[in-house]
């Protein structure tokens, strides 16, 4: 394995979708998605990101895939040894560049054509990128639909015909019709029941270590971050608050809304009802985000610093980065303290 | 069920419930049996399609009558004022009684607040609709003890003029518990509550539930698929698997000490919060059968990891047994 060679690196990337008002469509705002999000990812490892609803996860790996245009920064992708920079591409390099990177959505129904049947869906991107086809096309996609674990005679059959893991290993086979080295997998598993969700969780990592695939792995799931990732990444409010490989995170987190996150998780330990940590309000709105730090308003242990100043983005220890000013010296109680404090 | 008959709030007896679709029979409840103490909290897991959801509303009696049919079984529930219990799945869904049942003693929040709720009628009038129904007060002392249950979930008193669209959707589920609240129900019915919130708005409300619950001295039938949801709220449990009850008792025997297959299934599928061992999951084979048909003998046997010849795909759906106190079985191994 060639470790430590960084496949992708984000790079201050800034997102702001203007709001019109007005019968001129005047620009009166922006929702800020993403605020100077920047980090890396290695080969063939999976980097977890966490955040509720309307942290700016979607609209990340939308920017990232260009599906989006940024308002700033940059996104870096190792193309053989050379970092190129995905917005600076024309369209044919870039359609180049998406046969490394794809994508597999939450919703498996909404994303797979209803009026296709498996080996069209499959097989487009190997028609639009020139790969194969007639009977080649065919023999590929049925090796695809083997290595996702459905059968050859699902080949005629259209997604109504398939329940949710059985459509979700069909994206997954879609994706990966064109043997990408990154998949971004935005909350691949969240609409799936416990027991198909650990089937899908199992493929993705078995896929991963045949196919040496990286992966960046979008969830509001905690539990299920943890278990895939090798590092996570902590969304707030469209930036990044904490990065950390994913022990040290869970047990030891140095960002409050991270110990707060895993606070409120709920676990399966009928012994260890946990005492919460019950963050007051709600997400403020992203198009007016606070001052200072954007987590104070709802954070327990803020002073008038965190009002009025952005925070560092440090590295507090090896490999563990946060956005506080308190980081150094606040006790933070991680996975397992939560519990025995119950 | 050896228990002799408790002053249970609520007991289900054998609940089964047909839909009668225009492609076949679809047996969403096959004999379901439950039981519900005043004030205490009884979890109602299982995955999509098991019939949670039928459960709860035939209790309510809230499902399309042309529709769908409950076959046999009894639904006893005990009013406020009565000492014997009605058996609401005898009752006619479109009678005054049922309707004064709903939302007075038996209340009702769902999943999506935003469905839910109507979107042309502020907060306060559809919190007002449900204690003038009920109670007679006039419109001046409604709006009153409106306020008076949205300061009891935490919302400002001025929600009582919004219309639900300006309301987050933590706000709107607050909004709906109060309105469920506003009678004073001895039985909550919580559809899948916090399956549409986020983790952190979730725990403001299952601790919000936790607190009215202490408040009121409300039982509350907490219907969910997330185990987590359960290990923190309920009582008990009853884990539910096509149709049918396949193992319940106290949270603490069921979690602690799983039984039935699909159970332990269940918990060895979940990924553990902290766990570090980087363990594979283990993932339940296979997927639910489809609903129109019927499977004989034990329902999980299909997909079952111990599955034995012996009684499990026979004609016979295996029988309920009691290995410890309180803890109800539905498995061949344990007889």
């Amino acid at each position: 394995m060639t470790e430590d060679t960084i496949i992708l690196e984000v790079n201050k990337l800034t997102k702001h979708f203007p709001i019109y008002r007005g019968f001129l469509r005047k620009v009166v705002g922006s929702v800020q998605a993403l605020n100077d999000v920047s980090f890396s990812v290695k080969k063939q490892e999976t980097l977890g990101i966490v955040g509720e609803s309307g942290c700016g996860k979607t609209t990340l790996a939308r920017v990232m895939l260009r599906a989006y245009e940024p308002t700033s920064g940059e996104v870096l992708f190792n193309q053989d040894g050379e970092m190129i920079n995905v917005f600076s591409l024309k369209k044919a390099e870039l359609k180049r560049l998406r046969r490394n990177i794809q994508i597999i959505f939450q919703d498996p129904l909404s994303s797979l054509n209803p009026r296709k049947t498996v080996l069209e869906i499959i097989g487009e991107p190997l028609l639009i990128h020139g790969v194969a086809h007639g009977q080649e096309l065919k023999s590929r996609v049925c090796e695809l639909l083997k290595m996702v674990g459905l059968s050859v005679n699902h080949l005629d059959r259209y997604p109504n015909a398939f329940s949710g893991g059985q459509r979700q290993r069909i994206a997954i086979a879609r994706a990966l019709a064109l043997q990408p080295q990154v998949v971004l997998c935005d909350e691949p598993v969240s609409a799936l029941d416990v027991s198909i969700q650990a089937q899908i969780i199992n493929l993705l990592q078995d896929l991963q270590k045949d196919l040496g695939l990286t992966y960046l792995f979008i969830s509001h799931d905690l539990s299920v971050v943890e278990h895939i990732s090798d590092r996570v990444a902590v969304m707030y409010l469209g930036s990044i608050v904490e990065l950390a490989p994913s022990s040290p995170l869970y047990q030891r987190p140095r960002h409050p809304y991270t110990e707060a996150l895993l606070s409120a998780t709920p676990t399966i330990d009928p012994a260890t009802r946990k005492k919460r940590i019950i963050l007051p309000g709600e997400l403020p709105n992203p198009s007016n985000p606070p001052p200072g730090c954007k987590f104070h308003t709802r954070c327990t242990y803020a002073q008038d610093v965190c009002k009025t100043t952005v925070p560092a983005w440090e590295e507090i220890s090896p490999g563990h980065w946060t956005a506080c000013h308190r980081a150094k010296e606040l006790e933070l109680r991680g996975v397992g303290e939560l519990k025995s404090s119950g | 069920m050896k228990n002799e008959e408790k002053n249970y709030l609520l007991t289900i007896k054998d609940l089964v419930v047909h839909f009668h679709t225009l492609e076949g029979i679809v047996r969403a409840l096959e004999g379901v049996s439950l039981h519900l103490e005043q004030g205490k909290t009884l979890g109602l897991v299982g995955e999509s399609g098991c019939g949670k959801s039928v459960t709860a509303h035939s209790i309510l009696r809230l499902l399309p009558p042309k529709l769908c049919k409950i076959k046999g079984g009894e639904i006893l529930f005990r009013q406020r004022d009565s000492a014997e219990p009605i058996d609401l799945a005898k009752v006619d869904p479109q009678s005054d009684l049922i309707r004064s049942i709903r939302g007075h003693e038996i209340a009702m929040i769902f999943q999506e607040p935003m469905t839910s709720l109507a979107p042309i009628y502020t907060v306060g009038d559809q919190i007002m609709e449900a204690i003038m129904l009920h109670r007679q007060v006039s419109p001046e002392q409604a709006r009153e003890s409106a306020m008076e249950m949205l300061k009891a979930v935490a919302l400002a008193e001025n929600v009582v003029d919004e219309y639900p669209y300006r309301l987050s959707g933590g706000q709107r589920q607050r909004a709906m518990t109060a309105m469920a609240l506003s009678c004073n129900p001895s039985l909550l019915i919580a559809d899948e509550p916090t399956t549409a919130l986020d983790v952190t708005i979730q725990a403001q409300i299952l601790e919000l539930l936790m607190s009215l619950q202490k408040e009121f001295n409300m039982a509350i039938l907490m219907i969910t698929h997330n185990l987590g949801v359960i290990a923190e709220m309920a009582d008990e449990v009853a884990v539910m698997y096509l149709g049918r009850v396949v193992e319940s008792g106290a949270i603490e025997q069921v979690l602690g000490n799983p039984l039935h297959p699909y159970t332990i299934g269940l918990l060895k599928s979940l990924p553990k919060m902290g766990d570090q061992t980087n363990r594979r999951l283990a993932p339940i084979p296979g997927s639910v059968p489809d609903p129109l048909a019927k499977v004989e003998g034990c329902p999980f046997h299909l997909r079952c990891p111990v599955y034995k010849q012996k009684g499990c795909d026979g004609k016979e759906l295996p029988s309920v047994v009691e290995p410890e106190p309180g803890h109800l079985v539905r498995c061949v191994l344990y007889y």
